[in-house]
């Protein structure tokens, strides 16, 4: 004990004696470290957390139904879950439940909340208990009859209902319907899923009034649409309930082949990240562990490299310790604390680091139609990783430096001061090109992204995203339909165009680049395709007439549609340019009848009266297919978007199109408004995402690679300060011993910037599908992070290269 | 107590082998004073990094208390070292990261020496070589003379049966060369072996006898 203590004080010693040391070594563990523990946090937060609120969580399931492969975990129809609850019995209860977003109207204002729709056992399958009133009874979960009644979030009561006791009993108006508050969820508990926090539960069987769906919908096996949680029965485990779910499918296959004959289910225990997305999501943080793994694994070798290097330059030392009688294993042991030490700074401090670098992350911002609740402060789960991380790391890396060089013979050592000699100097060389390597490659990445997303701005598109912004209106929610609802629609439109800055405004149910899209079939008039069937595959949006106009749609032939356009007249249609080329290639398409293939107008024969330029409906790599644009005035579709064309900021336009559309319905619950520029950016997630995540690894790993250069650098030219203040003494000049050092780092970053060159010119062949046309060998990308490279490179030189030309002799020949 | 017999040490040089030492053979018994003597270059400091048991490369026999030390593994070398001797190296070898004080206290932990004697006997060593003012400096901090006192002071503070020191006086006033050499003359009527390495003609006169050393033999000895 006393000895360790003592070890402890001397290795504090070294580090304030050799700060430069210290920090360069505990640095690179630090962005290692804190590399590892801001990703492990994001694993800790979706995946291993559990659900907060539930009670014994481990005995919650989803379910999920699959392909009989297993493959697969989707929505489920509601005869098959009705089936399931009633034959399998390794679950206690069972609940079916899906996620909606709802208008609530108080106090004659509207307003959108979140909110899920389930059975009343989901309460019991979470295993909660009220906080005031009561869950939803057995009774509100019968076919028909179900009374309407509501359950808040202890968040919603709380936060904008003013945790007013009297609201339980309350009536409230959701998408119009009447229900009555009848409890209030235990603060706890906020939904079982991460990123979804439902404001309120209401009984599946309110489906038909709430939201307008076919009462029928409880009774066809044809329709999937909600998800189901259950909790395992007393004594019984997963695998039980999964053999009975699978062979429950197995016999409604056999019963309902029309409809089953491709189902079977799966189940899989209850975690943050629902069923469905947990395979992905679990894919992609492996991949982004195993790159910060690596990462810290090359920190973690260099600094090492650094150990052995500064035990080589400390031999004489060591020799004189093992002169005064030091045992082997004493000064192994004196070696290990100092490491460990280092190891364990740098553990700390990067454990701050990346809990800090997460604050940084805007999941809050992400261009998604439902807010994200993501909880990522870091738990003792996280702490505890980091720490066994940096133990682990530092017992494996520690003491490997130590037994190298306490291997050595005592005289040799005493007598030379060991700089020039040992292989461990080639090793550590290699690693810094390792990390030279990794970074360009990294950096190439990012660059090679970041410039192709610069083309984002002058890709074609199709449209003009500038200078529109856009909010949405719900009307199944508001309480309209059919003819008020077209009505309701047309005065929006008037109103909103008649905002003293607007140019123009328009309604429809898609917008382009937003990764979503509305696909059928259509059937033109006299046409078959090569196969000699007459549908082809198109994608449709419903538009009201001046849409062309506010979002920039270039019209190539005819006309687009009119206010005249509305039930009852001729039915026309506007196809894109593609569609043309597809189906009518000769002649004019203008007078070409087609019928589509929607629910309702299957059979209406429709006209077309005008071809508009394509636009990239999903992202911004579509190659853009057949579309079909119909008029919202001749078919009601209730789920708009407003979209206004205005010259004025954001800050102007976006209360002025809240207000214009509140003055024709104060009670309409609209979306916040947004920029169609914002709204469009979605398109391009999938670049953002990945470039966002290269540059950050790669900037790590320029830093990493920086400061492994110094380190080398830094630590040759202490090494070799005797020498420098010979070769001063006998006239070299400053300048000399400058370009001496800076040689020296780039000789040693050479290698690595070859073989990462190499390897970077490759990965823009592999990126090519997110680079949006860009050359994969861009110059500027590739050039240009090769230059920023040198940069720190040459920076990492230059620091210790000032020092080395500053010495001078007598302080230089005194230093030994 | 030491028991030399036909050492030989040589290095790999480009052409072939230079010989350091030539078939040293001789014995020096406890309690005796010895004085090593001989032009540089001529194996002084290697003849006593081998007795001092620094270096284990080199071929005879080398018998100490009795024990073959040539039959044995260098981890039994370090403790016989550690149990019997004191060695002052003729470049100092003062450990620079430490303060006087601490690199005084190295040898007493190593030999796990309890904290609070090693306060007491570090005090004392202070004390005796007149350096307790220093106590806190670094190696960097001192001149060469007084470099070489607590090279010597550290030699003796473990309280070894044998003393081992290279050139002990070289770059002290001759009253502290004269000091070094009364305590050392001191050591030994206590019982402490010494053997030492000198170039002075009056210090090496506190020896009991003199070995005399040219391009690796012994070219003579008296008493
Ligand atoms: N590592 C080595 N490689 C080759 N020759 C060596 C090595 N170390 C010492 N020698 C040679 O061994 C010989 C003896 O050296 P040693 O240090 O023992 O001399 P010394 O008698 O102590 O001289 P001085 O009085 O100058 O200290 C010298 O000729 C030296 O060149
Ligand atoms: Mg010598």
């Amino acid at each position: 004990m006393d000895r360790i203590r003592q070890d402890l004080r001397f290795a504090v010693r070294q580090i304030v004696r050799r700060p430069v040391f210290a920090a360069v070594a505990s640095l690179s563990l630090a962005i290692g470290v804190g590399a590892n523990t801001a990703i492990f946090s994001g694993v800790s937060a979706l995946l291993l957390r559990p659900v907060p609120g539930v009670s014994e969580p481990e005995r919650v399931v989803e379910i999920g139904r699959s392909r009989p492969d297993g493959s697969g975990f989707d929505s489920f129809a509601y005869p098959d879950f009705v089936d399931l609850r009633s034959e399998v019995d390794a679950f206690s209860s069972v609940a079916a439940y899906t996620l909606e977003v709802f208008s609530l109207s108080r106090g004659g204002k509207g307003e959108r909340i979140t909110g899920m729709m389930v059975s009343p056992t989901y309460f019991d399958v979470m295993g909660v208990r009220p906080a005031h009133g009561r869950f939803l009874l057995a009774e509100e979960d019968r076919p028909g009859s179900a009374p309407a009644t509501v359950v808040l979030s202890h968040a919603f009561w709380s936060g904008p209902l003013g945790a007013d006791p009297t609201v339980v009993g309350s009536t409230v108006r959701v998408n119009r319907v009447p229900v009555e508050v009848v409890g209030i969820a235990p603060a706890d508990f906020t939904g079982h899923m991460t990123g979804f926090q439902p404001d309120v539960y209401l009984p599946l069987r309110s489906a038909p009034t709430v939201l307008g769906r076919d009462e029928n919908v409880f009774e066809q096996r044809g329709s999937s649409w909600h998800m189901a949680v259950a909790r395992l029965a007393p004594g019984a485990e997963l695998d039980d309930a999964a053999t009975q779910v699978r062979s429950v499918y197995a016999r409604l296959a056999s019963a309902y082949p029309d409809t089953n004959s491709d189902r079977s289910g799966r189940v899989v225990p209850l975690g943050l990240v629902p069923g469905a997305g947990r395979g992905p999501v679990a894919a992609f943080l492996t991949v982004l562990m195993a790159m910060v793994g690596l990462i810290l694994l090359v920190t973690c070798a260099n600094v090492a490299g650094m150990f052995v290097a500064r035990a080589t330059a400390r031999e004489r030392e060591i020799g004189i310790r093992l002169a005064l009688g030091a045992g082997r294993g004493q000064l192994i042991q004196q070696l290990v604390i100092e490491a460990l030490l280092i190891f364990f700074m740098g553990g700390v401090l990067g454990t701050v680091l990346g809990v800090q670098l997460l604050g940084l992350l805007p999941v809050d911002r992400l261009p998604v139609p439902i807010p994200i609740v993501l909880d990522l402060s870091p738990d003792v789960g996280v702490l505890f990783f980091s720490f066994a991380l940096t133990l682990v790391t530092g017992l494996v890396f520690g003491p490997l430096p130590a037994l190298q060089t306490t291997r050595h013979d005592l005289t040799t050592s005493l007598k030379d001061d060991g700089a020039k000699r040992s292989g461990t100097g080639r090793l550590r060389r290699f690693f810094v090109a390792g990390q030279v390597a990794l970074s360009l490659v990294l950096l190439a990445s990012a660059g090679l992204l970041l410039r192709g997303l610069q083309r984002a701005s002058s890709v074609e598109t199709g449209f003009d995203a500038s200078g529109a912004y856009l909010t949405g209106v719900n009307l199944d929610m508001e309480g309209y339909e059919g003819e008020s609802g077209t009505l309701l629609q047309r005065q929006l439109v008037e109103r909103v165009a008649a905002i003293p800055v607007a140019t123009s405004a328009a309604l429809s149910i898609d917008l382009p680049l937003d990764m979503g899209s509305h696909g059928t079939s259509a059937y033109p008039e006299g046409w078959s395709d090569t196969d000699g069937r007459g549908g082809i595959g198109v994608d449709f949006n419903h538009v009201s007439p001046a849409f062309f106009e506010t979002l920039g749609i270039p019209v190539l032939q005819g006309r687009v549609f009119t206010d005249d356009d509305v039930a009852g007249t001729e039915r026309v249609v506007v196809v894109s340019r593609t569609m043309v080329r597809s189906v009518w290639p000769e002649g004019s398409p203008l007078g070409r009848r087609l019928r589509v293939g929607l629910a309702g107008i299957r059979e209406e024969w429709w006209t077309v009266v005008g071809v508009v330029e394509d636009v990239k409906n999903q992202m911004l790599t579509d190659t853009p297919g057949p579309f079909v644009y119909l008029p919202l005035w001749q078919v009601y579709r209730p789920d708009t978007k407003v979209v206004v064309r205005a010259a004025g900021e954001m800050s102007a336009v976006g209360p002025a199109l809240r207000r214009a559309i509140l003055e024709v319905d104060p009670t309409l619950s609209v979306e916040p408004v947004i920029s169609l520029e914002r709204y469009t950016s979605v398109g391009v997630l999938p670049q953002r995402l990945a470039a966002a995540i290269t540059t950050g690894l790669g900037a790590l790993a320029l830093l990493l690679a920086g400061l492994g250069v110094y380190g080398v650098v830094a630590f040759s030219v202490s090494q070799r300060t005797r020498e420098i203040g010979v070769r001063m003494a006998l006239g070299a000049g400053r300048g000399r011993v400058m370009r001496m050092v800076l040689r020296g780092g780039l000789g040693l970053a050479l290698p690595g910037l070859i073989v990462g060159g190499v390897v970077a010119s490759g990965v823009g062949f592999v990126l090519r599908f997110l680079l949006l046309g860009l050359n994969p060998l861009d110059p500027v990308a590739l050039g240009g992070v090769s230059l920023l490279l040198l940069a720190v490179v040459a920076l990492a030189s230059v620091v210790p290269g000032r020092r080395a030309a500053a010495v001078t002799p007598i302080e230089a020949l005194r230093s030994e | 107590m030491i028991k030399l017999r036909n050492i030989e040490k040589s290095f790999k040089t480009g052409a072939g082998e230079t010989f350091v030492l030539r078939r040293i053979s001789g014995d020096i018994e406890k309690g005796e004073f010895v004085t090593i003597m001989g032009p540089s270059g001529a194996g002084k400091s290697t003849l006593l990094s081998i007795m001092g048991m620094l270096d284990g490369d080199w071929r005879g026999e080398y018998y100490l208390h009795g024990e073959p030390v040539h039959a044995m593994k260098p981890r039994a070398r370090i403790e016989l070292n550690k149990k019997y001797i004191g060695f002052v190296f003729q470049q100092y070898h003062l450990l620079d990261d430490l303060t006087v004080y601490e690199n005084l206290e190295i040898p007493l932990s190593y030999r796990n020496v309890k904290r609070k004697d090693r306060q007491a006997i570090v005090a004392d060593t202070l004390d005796r070589f007149q350096i307790v003012g220093k106590k806190d400096l670094y190696p960097s901090q001192l001149s060469g003379g007084q470099q070489q006192l607590v090279a010597v002071a550290r030699a003796i503070i473990a309280e070894p049966t044998m003393i081992l020191a290279d050139e002990p006086t070289g770059s002290l006033h001759s009253s502290q060369g004269g000091m070094i050499m009364d305590l050392l003359a001191e050591l030994n009527r206590e019982g402490t072996t010494i053997i030492q390495v000198t170039h002075n003609e009056a210090y090496a006169q506190y020896g009991n006898r003199i070995i005399q050393l040219r391009d690796g033999w012994i070219v003579e000895e008296q008493e």
